[in-house]
């Protein structure tokens, strides 16, 4: 009986794909909820309900099934106008596949980092890519004052160049610990288990309730059969 | 609860978790100089929104309200007097803890029960400060309007600079 549901099921599929119909791109989206959840903390439903948001976050300007930068900026500030070097950032990480656009898996195993439940040596991995703006396997001073300058600059807080200085300084004596002038994937790892505050960013609560805040009306005929 | 003689004298209850902050506060200041935590750089970057992504979650931006921030050159204790002085004069009950963090709490019955704010008080150097304000109890809105209204024109003399993250009224 099985089988012969599978058979159907396949032949649906070339039936679909023959078509290449638009409509049948959102029905199709989603055709292993199983093996995301596999590669992230989310269980299926989960996995279902992000898809809702990530379907509204990518046709926002091109209904193509993936979020391009607009996308990403729009959701996130909920204006296309603003731009962000931690946005960029963000959404360069996410970007697994380096073509610009974030097909709903690397968004999913993105995000996956940001639930409450992803380990933490996860978070710490994540954050630390994040700061290292040119990806040299460490953090340097010249990346620090270009964060903390553009988040003034962004927040309306204008400080001296000295005052600057002098807080990459108490932050470095900190954070140094081998005195090399800059911050490897150790010290960061030892500053923020230091300071948990710092990871702040990287636990996003609302991803526990996900299946409240974005229900899917998808029935499973065929996931367990217990 | 919409019949009204079965709401006098009652109060909505409202959790308290820092019960024994007061009686800390003694032996505390007696042995040691009080001093607000240090703000490092990896603190203030994450402070930048393009950090948070929160904002994918919601759909009014209008929510991001429930927390500002103020910069001051004024001395962290200022700070805290300034604030208490704002408690008074608007009515709230000011209570505060050795590491600089305050809970203000409305007398007045709002619409969704009293209005309750925390504030917390960072150094980035020694003559410059953030304060953190927080929502922790209480109507939105009615927290907006007080803020707009009461808690910004009360703080004008201390406030350097807001966080520029308010929202854009359209």
């Amino acid at each position: 009986m099985l089988q012969c549901l599978e058979g159907i099921s396949k032949l649906i599929d070339c039936f679909v794909q023959s078509f290449d119909i638009k409509v049948f791109k959102h029905v199709q989206g989603l055709k292993d909820p199983e093996t995301i959840a596999s590669e992230t903390v989310f269980s299926v439903s989960e996995v279902e309900a992000l898809y809702e948001l990530f379907k509204r976050i990518s046709s926002a300007v091109i209904d193509d099934g993936l979020i391009n930068k607009e996308e990403f900026q729009l959701a996130l500030f909920k204006t296309n106008k603003k731009e962000s070097l931690f946005a960029d950032r963000v959404f360069d990480l996410f970007d697994t596949k380096r073509n610009g656009l974030l097909g709903f898996e690397e968004f999913a195993c993105a995000l996956s980092v940001f639930h409450p439940n992803a380990p933490i040596d996860d978070k710490i991995e994540f954050s630390f890519q994040l700061y290292d703006l040119k990806q040299k396997g460490f953090i340097g001073r010249q990346e620090v004052k270009q964060m903390v300058v553009a988040t003034l600059a962004e927040s309306g807080m204008n400080l001296s160049d000295d005052v600057v200085e002098n807080i990459i300084d108490k932050t470095f004596e900190e954070a140094d610990t081998k005195h090399d002038g800059k911050i490897d994937k150790e010290e960061w790892r030892s500053l923020v288990l230091r300071h948990p505050s710092l990871l702040k960013n990287m636990t996003l609560p609302y991803l526990k309730d996900i299946t409240t805040s974005f229900p899917s009306f998808v029935f499973h005929s065929q996931v367990e059969d217990t | 609860m919409e019949v009204p003689w079965f709401r006098l004298g009652f109060k909505r209850p409202q959790a308290d978790t820092d019960v024994n902050v007061g009686l800390l506060d003694d032996v505390d200041s007696a042995f040691c100089v009080p001093k607000p935590a240090c703000l490092n750089a990896f603190d203030i970057i994450s402070l930048s929104p393009g950090f948070n992504l929160s904002g994918l979650f919601k759909n009014d931006v209008l929510k991001q309200e429930d927390e500002s921030r103020f910069t001051s050159t004024q001395p962290a204790s200022s700070i805290m007097s300034k604030l208490e002085e704002i408690a008074s004069l608007f009515r709230f009950s000011f209570k505060k803890s050795k590491d600089f963090k305050v809970k203000l709490q409305g007398s007045e019955q709002g619409r969704k029960g009293h209005l309750s704010i925390d504030a917390e008080i960072f150094e980035v150097t020694p003559s410059l400060f953030v304060v953190e304000l927080r929502k922790t109890g209480g109507d939105t809105l009615e927290y907006s309007k007080f803020c707009s209204q009461d808690l910004r024109p009360g703080l004008k003399d201390i406030v350097l600079t807001w966080d520029g993250n308010r929202p854009e009224k359209e």
